[in-house]
C-alpha cells in the first residue's frame, strides 16, 4: 500500500512509477469538489446543474481504469484462488502468467476495439455528449490513453513474476 | 453440441477456477464469445464505457473514500473505544462490542472486506489477547463485517438499484430494520458461545470514562444518522449523501481531530481509486457478460427450466435462495448481481414480489457467501490479520451464520420488516 510516496531519490522514476495514483487522486478529488458544489447549488439555487453530471461520469470512467492499473500494480484484484493455492509453486506462477497473459489481452483487445470506435466518431458517427455537446471521440480517447495505462502496468508485472 | 449460452458460461467458470482475476474471466468469455457467434463485437467499446459511465454507480467511489477518510481519521478507534467501555464488560463483552462496531461501520462503510480490515485490525489483537481464540475472533469479524452491505450504505444495494433500475435509496432504507435485527440476533449468539465457551467480561469502566469516551466518538457516531436521516427525509440521493459523508468526514479529519494531513489526503484518495476499482473492474466486464449471455438466450432457457420446475411461489423462493446460497460460496456478489438478475427478473415479477424486498433477502445470502468457504472475501482478510485458516473460520462461523439464515426466514416469511420503513417514506415523512 505504501508505493505512493516512497522512493524519493528519484523524482521522475516516481512519477513514472505512480503516475495513476497522482491522476486518479486528482480525478476523484475534481469529481469530489464538483459534486459538492452540484450539492449545494441544488440547495442555494434550487437548480441542479446537468453538466457536472457528465463530468463527473467522464472521469469515474478514467478513474476507474486508472485504479485498475494501480490495482494490477498492486495485485489486488478480486479472483478465486483457492484452487491455484493447492498447487506447485511452479504452477502457481504459471496460471499467474496465464491469467496476467489474458487480461493483457483483454484490455488490448479493448483498447483496439475503442480506436475503431474513435475513428469511427471521428469519420461517421459524430457524436457528442448530451449536456456539454462535447464530441464523444474526445471521452473515448480519453478512455483510450487510461486503457494503455491498464497494458503497460500488466505487461510490467507479467515481468516482475517472470523474473522472480 | 453445446448451447452458445452454456458455452460462454462454461469459459467464464474455467478461466476463474485459474485464479485468474473475476473481471478478465468475465471479459474473455464474453468477448470471446461475441466475437465467435458474430453479435457484433463493435458493442464491445461502447459497452464497456456504458457500464462504467452510469450516473447512480457513482456513489460507489464516494462511500469508498468516505469509509477510507473516517478510518484513517481515527474514528474507527474512537468508536471502539467507547463501545468496549459501554459492553466490554458483560460476559463475553469483547464479542458482544464486536458485533455492535461491526453493525455502526456497516452503517459508515459499504464494502464487507472494507469493513473487515477497518475493524478487523483493531479487534482482532483484542480479542484474542482476551482469549476468544484466533478462529472464533476471526469467524465474529467476517460474520459482522458481512453487515456492511446489508446496512446502509453498501455498494451491493447499488449495484442491484442500478441493474433493476430500482431506486437506491429506497433500497438503503429498507436495509435499516433487517441489519438491526441480524446486529441483535447476532450479538445474542455471540453472548451465548461466550457463556459456554467461558469467555469473561473485561474491566468495568467508571461511568465517567464511559462518558468521556461517548463524547470523544460522538462525532463519529453521528455520521450515519446525516447519511441515512439525509436520504431518509427526501433531503439528499444517495449519491449525495455519499458526498456529504466525504465532506464530513474529511471535515473530522482534517479539522477536529487533525489525524491526517494533506499528503494523507493524496493516500486516501489514490487508495479509494483502487479499492472502488477492483468493484467496478468487475462492473465493466459482468455488464457485457451479462449483455453477451442475454443474446444468447440464457434468460428464456432459464426462465423456462424453473417455471418447468415449479410454479409454487414458496418452492421458487426456496431454490432462488439455495442457489444464491451456493453462487455466493463460489463467486463475489458483484458478478452475482449481473449474472442472475437478469434471469431471476421475469420469475419475480411473474410472482409480483417486491423488488426492494427481494434485493434486500438476495444480499443477505451474499453476505453469508462473504463469510463461507472456498471463496470468502471476508473470512480472507480476517484470516490474514488474525493468522487462522479459511476452514476452521468457516467452522467457529457456523453458529452465527445460522443465526444469520433465522433472520433471513424471518424476513422471507414478513416481507413488511422490509417494507414498512421505505414505505413510509415513499409516502412521505
Amino acid at each position: 500500500m505504501g508505493s505512493v510516496m516512497s522512493r524519493r531519490s528519484k523524482p521522475l522514476a516516481t512519477l513514472a512509477n505512480n503516475i495513476e495514483e497522482y491522476v486518479s487522486a486528482i480525478l476523484l478529488f475534481v469529481m469530489f469538489l464538483v459534486a459538492f458544489i452540484n450539492v449545494l447549488s441544488r440547495y442555494l439555487l434550487k437548480a441542479s446543474l446537468a453538466f457536472i453530471e457528465e463530468i463527473e461520469v467522464n472521469f469515474f470512467v478514467w478513474v476507474t481504469l486508472l485504479g485498475i492499473a494501480i490495482a494490477f500494480k498492486k495485485d489486488s484484484h478480486l479472483n478465486m484462488g483457492f484452487l491455484k493455492e493447492k498447487t506447485s509453486q511452479r504452477v502457481q506462477k504459471s496460471l499467474t502468467i496465464l491469467g496476467l497473459v489474458l487480461s493483457l489481452l483483454v484490455f488490448i483487445v479493448v483498447a483496439y476495439l475503442s480506436t475503431i470506435l474513435i475513428y469511427m466518431e471521428i469519420t461517421i458517427y459524430h457524436t457528442s455528449s448530451m449536456a456539454l455537446d462535447i464530441p464523444m471521440w474526445i471521452y473515448y480517447t480519453g478512455m483510450l490513453l487510461c486503457l494503455l495505462v491498464v497494458v503497460v502496468r500488466i505487461l510490467q508485472r507479467i515481468a516482475r513474476v517472470r523474473s522472480r | 453440441m453445446i448451447s452458445p449460452s452454456s458455452l460462454i458460461l462454461l469459459i467464464f467458470i474455467v478461466i476463474l477456477l485459474t485464479g485468474t482475476p473475476i473481471g478478465t474471466a468475465l471479459g474473455v468469455a464474453s468477448i470471446f464469445s461475441i466475437w465467435y457467434y458474430n453479435y457484433g463485437v463493435s458493442v464491445v467499446a461502447p459497452n464497456f464505457y456504458g457500464n462504467i459511465a452510469k450516473f447512480p454507480l457513482l456513489a460507489i467511489p464516494f462511500f469508498v473514500f468516505a469509509g477510507v477518510a473516517m478510518e484513517r481519521a481515527g474514528v474507527a478507534e474512537r468508536i471502539v473505544k467507547f463501545i468496549k467501555a459501554l459492553v466490554g464488560w458483560l460476559p463475553g463483552g469483547l464479542a458482544i462490542a464486536t458485533v455492535l462496531i461491526g453493525t455502526f461501520w456497516g452503517a459508515v462503510s459499504g464494502s464487507g472486506p472494507a469493513t473487515a480490515a477497518a475493524i478487523g485490525i483493531i479487534l482482532i489483537p483484542y480479542l484474542i489477547g482476551a482469549g476468544y481464540g484466533k478462529a472464533f475472533s476471526a469467524a465474529l469479524v467476517a460474520t459482522v463485517a458481512g453487515l456492511s452491505i446489508i446496512i446502509p450504505p453498501s455498494v451491493a444495494y447499488i449495484i442491484y438499484g442500478t441493474i433493476l433500475n430500482v431506486s437506491i435509496g429506497a433500497l438503503f432504507i429498507a436495509g435499516i430494520i433487517p441489519g438491526l435485527i441480524l446486529g441483535a440476533v447476532l450479538s445474542i449468539v455471540a453472548f451465548l458461545v461466550s457463556l459456554k465457551k467461558g469467555f469473561k467480561g473485561i474491566k468495568k469502566p467508571s461511568l465517567k470514562e464511559v462518558w468521556i469516551s461517548f463524547k470523544e466518538s460522538v462525532l463519529g457516531l453521528l455520521a450515519p444518522v446525516i447519511i441515512l436521516g439525509g436520504i431518509y427525509a427526501g433531503v439528499f440521493t444517495p449519491t449525495e449523501a455519499a458526498v456529504i459523508a466525504v465532506a464530513y468526514s474529511l471535515f473530522l479529519g482534517l479539522v477536529v481531530y487533525r489525524k491526517i494531513t494533506f499528503k494523507d489526503v493524496v493516500k486516501i484518495l489514490a487508495d479509494s481509486a483502487e479499492v472502488s476499482s477492483v468493484v467496478m473492474f468487475v462492473v465493466a466486464f459482468a455488464g457485457l457478460f451479462s449483455w453477451a449471455e442475454q443474446t444468447a438466450g440464457l434468460v428464456e432457457a432459464s426462465v423456462g427450466w424453473v417455471l418447468g420446475l415449479t410454479r409454487e411461489p414458496l418452492f421458487v423462493m426456496l431454490l432462488f435462495m439455495t442457489v444464491l446460497l451456493f453462487a455466493g460460496m463460489f463467486l463475489d456478489a458483484i458478478s452475482i448481481y449481473y449474472i442472475f438478475l437478469p434471469i431471476m427478473l421475469p420469475i419475480i415479477n411473474h410472482f409480483n414480489w417486491d423488488l426492494i424486498w427481494f434485493g434486500v433477502l438476495m444480499t443477505i445470502n451474499l453476505a453469508i457467501g462473504q463469510v463461507t468457504p472456498p471463496v470468502a472475501v471476508n473470512a480472507y482478510v480476517t484470516s490474514k490479520i488474525s493468522g487462522a485458516k479459511l476452514e476452521e473460520i468457516g467452522k467457529e462461523s457456523i453458529p452465527l451464520l445460522i443465526a444469520v439464515f433465522a433472520v433471513l426466514v424471518l424476513l422471507i416469511l414478513f416481507p413488511q420488516l422490509v417494507l414498512w420503513l421505505p414505505n413510509l417514506m415513499r409516502r412521505g415523512p
